[in-house]
């Protein structure tokens, strides 16, 4: 089968882009690649072109529960109705009328906690596997930003599956990160394809400011006077909203905030209002971003720095997907590390806490993570306490306490991550203040090869905001929503014939409504 | 002056409640009746924040404090009846009666509007506002086929407009731009609240009470509001209880212990013992003495009234050796008997 076909007929692109067909190439030879390739440069295809070349089922392992879903969405906006999505929040009954008609499917998109379950893996083991896609592959490495306990076990689920060829996908991994995926994934001898991490369409430009205050009116001044559409990142929900409260306050009414805290629904309608262009500026935490799939973001502009330099080439990475100009800016100003520092020290259980639950005799797992979670430790700290004490044994030796050699394995270990992570942070904070081209420095630290450029560069080389700025100011009125009869009448398509006449008559007399509804 | 208020909108809506909370043992029946619908009107109020405002109150004259607990004043109850006056949303609100219904009802309508809006204009490229895969396999089994659809569009713009038409513009605004059509996506709560210049915690409200009285409508009349009540069908509008809690619920009576139940239902233990303690709360023919023994019961209900308080951090550091769960299913099964219960404090 001519691949270059299949592409057209199956997704309607003529040419493939820069490292596809290498990828799909040895995939279709049945080897195992680790695929490096910056966001927005259809990594998805590497995985779902060759699911119309082999006769079994795809799999796809995915950190979040909205990526799934999206590409889920993606994919049946195409004409391929058999994607699905498996997660944990599916109801008992739903999840049981997928899995009867699971063989079905040729594109099943999984989360790694669902694949702890045994059930699961039995349904899965009775069909036929031909790619097991482990997607957002750093997270299965301690040293990657995004580290996932559960991604760990991927190894052993992937040989109860027969072993399919593996094709792990990343966006951003340093070389040591990138080592790393291959061991523990099992695919020591891999090919690996790895495209930059370069964007040259985003010029890359960094501020200091000498105190606080002055960045936040930069920020400010910058959301207000950018061609959007645009991205602001806060490291704090509290920022993320007072940056959007002070937007709407200068007049920029099509500003939302955007985080972890806010309602399940409100944020898929504020995500869908920014696809639509209905919103220009999202201000956000890193809740934001994964799987959404917006190509004219014009300008990410961080107001806090992430804690390391492959988050902060990921959340600039949003920007410019249609391949125009675009900027990123980074804003600091002293004391910025002080909250990273915090959340490094909250990601870990204390001393303390580990010694008090090494002394703890063992019982049910299950009762053992009801204790943690009384205990006064962030998620996270929660999740790596858990597998560490699973990792030694603790729960198969039923009514003993952790060995102290193993109690000290862990805390070393909390000792070395920290460190590390606090080198990555400094790594940050270096490169934002440094002076050299920006560009080819995240090159190095990634070890590739990337040129300075012409025009645009960085804040290093050369730069000019100029092409940045809004053309014409723009209407700053707050928009009109319609009467509520005349939306209900849009929604409904009753424009056309006299329905609309009705609804005067109905509501006769307006001064009566309040009386009409109370009774 | 909005902020002042809106102050007085939330202190005068606390006051309700607390009234019903504190002083029902002497209220009538139907004054019990009146406080049922109040459930749940505040879910996300903090205690620190009520017991500022009952301080407020308290300045003002418009409680009184005897011993221990709260009753109105006539000024009080002169400002109350002022305030639902000025608010007649608020008669609609019905949250024992509607609070587990109200969101599946609006997921499923909200989704079924937009999907009706965009497939009469022949649009199918649309992101769907729900992401739920039971929502929108709900709306895919109600969904009318292709020449039927501007009839259902036409059938549910009735329906709609008659009921949005008893109530004021504000409210009814309040609701419509809250969906997603053709064109369009719908706005958050805040956003709502933004754009028509109310508070969050007012927009909410009147939204919750015209979903409520979209469903008590919808089912007092069949034939007239057919596609709503299509949408209700299987929503359990009279139990209180969540479509999770309810199903353990249906288990439970036909006599599967809770090991059972953990292992039909594929679900945590904790989650089940979630499931038992609201089923405490609502079902006075829930028996706890299979979880705990009595001896614990009374141990349980000494140690509150002894301490004076349902914090469990506090009753649970007093009887180490009693867990939680049996902690809250015993304060669960209590609830009315020490005092109404009410979720918010
Ligand atoms: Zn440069």
């Amino acid at each position: 089968m001519n691949l270059q076909t299949l592409l057209y007929n199956r997704f309607g692109y003529r040419e493939f882009r820069a490292g596809q067909l290498e990828v799909i190439e040895d995939i279709l030879c049945k080897r195992d690649v680790l695929a490096m390739m910056p966001t927005g440069t259809g990594k998805s295809l590497c995985y779902q072109l060759p699911g119309y070349v082999f006769s079994g089922a795809v799999l796809i392992v995915s950190p979040l529960l909205s990526l799934m879903e999206d590409q889920v969405e993606q994919l049946k906006r195409s004409g391929e109705k058999r994607a699905i999505a498996l997660n944990s929040f599916m109801d008992f009954q739903e999840k049981r009328r997928v899995m009867r008609r699971l063989s079905y499917y040729k594109f099943i998109y999984v989360s790694p906690e669902i694949l702890q379950n045994d059930y699961m893996i039995r349904e899965l083991q009775k069909l036929s596997i031909s790619l097991f896609v482990v997607d957002e592959a750093h997270c299965i490495s301690q040293w990657g930003h995004e580290f996932r306990t559960s991604y760990l076990k991927l190894s052993s689920i992937r040989s109860k599956l027969g072993q399919p060829p593996c094709l792990a996908l990343t966006a951003t991994a340093t070389p040591e990160v990138r080592r790393d995926i291959c061991d523990k994934l099992g695919i020591p001898s891999c090919m690996e394809h790895v495209y930059s991490v370069d964007r040259p369409n985003i010029a890359l430009a960094t501020e200091q400011h000498p105190v606080h205050i002055d960045k936040l009116n930069r920020a400010l001044e910058l959301a207000s006077t950018l061609e959007g559409p645009g991205l602001i990142y806060a490291s704090t929900r509290s920022w993320a909203e007072q940056l959007a409260e002070m937007l709407r306050a200068q007049g920029e009414s099509r500003v939302a905030a955007y985080h972890g805290g806010l309602e399940n629904e409100d944020r898929l309608l504020i995500q869908k209002q920014f696809l639509n262009d209905e919103l220009d500026v999202i201000c956000c935490t890193n809740a934001f971003g994964m799987g959404i799939n917006k190509p004219n973001i014009r300008y990410v502009i961080h107001f806090q720095m992430p804690a390391n330099i492959e988050s902060y080439v990921q959340e600039i990475g949003r920007a410019g997907r249609d391949g125009k100009p675009s900027l990123a800016v980074l804003l600091y100003s002293g004391g910025d590390t002080e909250l990273p520092e915090m959340f490094i020290d909250h990601e870990y259980p204390t001393e303390a806490q580990v010694i008090h639950c090494a002394s703890m005799h063992a019982g049910d797992p299950l009762q053992f993570l009801e204790m943690l979670e009384r205990m006064e430790m962030g998620e996270s700290a929660r999740r790596f306490l858990f597998y560490q004490f699973e990792e030694e044994g603790f729960f198969s030796r039923t009514g003993q306490t952790l060995p102290e050699t193993a109690r000290n394995r862990i805390l070393s270990k909390i000792q070395h991550r920290k460190a590390h992570k606090r080198k990555k942070l400094n790594e940050m904070v270096e490169w934002t203040k440094g002076d050299y081209c920006k560009r080819k420095k995240i090159g190095d630290i990634f070890s590739e090869t990337s040129q300075s450029m012409e025009r645009n560069c960085c804040s290093f080389c050369r730069m000019d905001l100029g092409p940045f700025f809004r053309k014409e100011e723009k209407e700053r009125s707050l928009e009109e929503h319609m009467s509520w009869q005349k939306e209900l009448r849009y929604i409904f398509n009753q424009e056309s014939d006299g329905v609309h006449e009705e609804v005067g008559s109905i509501c006769a007399d307006p001064a009566n409504e309040r009386q009409g509804a109370a009774t | 002056m909005i902020q002042k208020l809106n102050g007085e909108r939330s202190l005068s809506g606390l006051l309700h409640m607390l009234n019903g909370k504190k002083t029902s043992q002497t209220l009538s029946d139907g004054h019990l009746f009146n406080i049922s619908s109040f459930f749940g009107i505040l879910p996300g109020l903090l205690r620190d924040e009520a017991e500022h405002r009952v301080a407020e109150l308290l300045k003002r004259g418009l409680v009184r404090l005897e011993n221990d607990r709260y009753t109105i004043t006539d000024r009080g109850a002169q400002v109350t009846e002022d305030f639902i006056h000025l608010h007649p949303y608020l008669f609609s609100f019905d949250g024992m009666r509607y609070k587990q219904a109200e969101q599946p009802f609006y997921q499923l309508l909200t989704l079924y509007i937009q999907s009706l809006s965009h497939a009469i204009r022949k649009d199918f490229s649309f992101l769907p506002v729900s992401q739920d895969p039971a929502v929108l396999h709900s709306v895919k089994e109600r969904f009318p086929k292709g020449e039927d659809r501007q009839k259902e569009a036409d059938q549910l713009y009735g329906e709609m407009s008659a009921l949005l038409c008893e109530w004021t513009d504000l409210d009814a605004e309040n609701f419509v731009l809250r969906l997603s059509r053709h064109n369009r996506t719908g706005l958050t709560n805040k956003q709502v609240a933004q754009a028509l210049q109310i508070h969050e915690a007012e927009a909410q409200l009147r939204f919750r009470s015209m979903l409520h009285f979209f469903m008590k409508r919808a089912k007092e009349a069949h034939e007239e509001y057919r596609v709503l009540n299509k949408l209700m069908a299987g929503l359990d509008l009279d139990k209180p209880l969540t479509l999770s809690a309810q199903k353990t619920w249906n288990l439970l009576n036909e006599r599967k212990s809770m090991e059972q139940i953990i292992k039909i239902r594929r679900m945590k233990k904790s989650t089940i013992e979630d499931h038992l303690v609201e089923i405490a709360i609502h079902y006075d023919r829930f028996s706890i003495d299979p979880y705990v023994s009595l001896e614990e019961q009374k141990r349980i209900l000494n140690a509150y009234s002894v301490l004076k308080t349902k914090k469990l951090k506090v009753i649970k550091e007093k009887l180490e050796d009693i867990s939680y769960f049996k902690i809250r299913l015993v304060l669960g099964k209590a609830g009315d008997v020490l005092e109404p219960s009410n979720p918010v404090i």
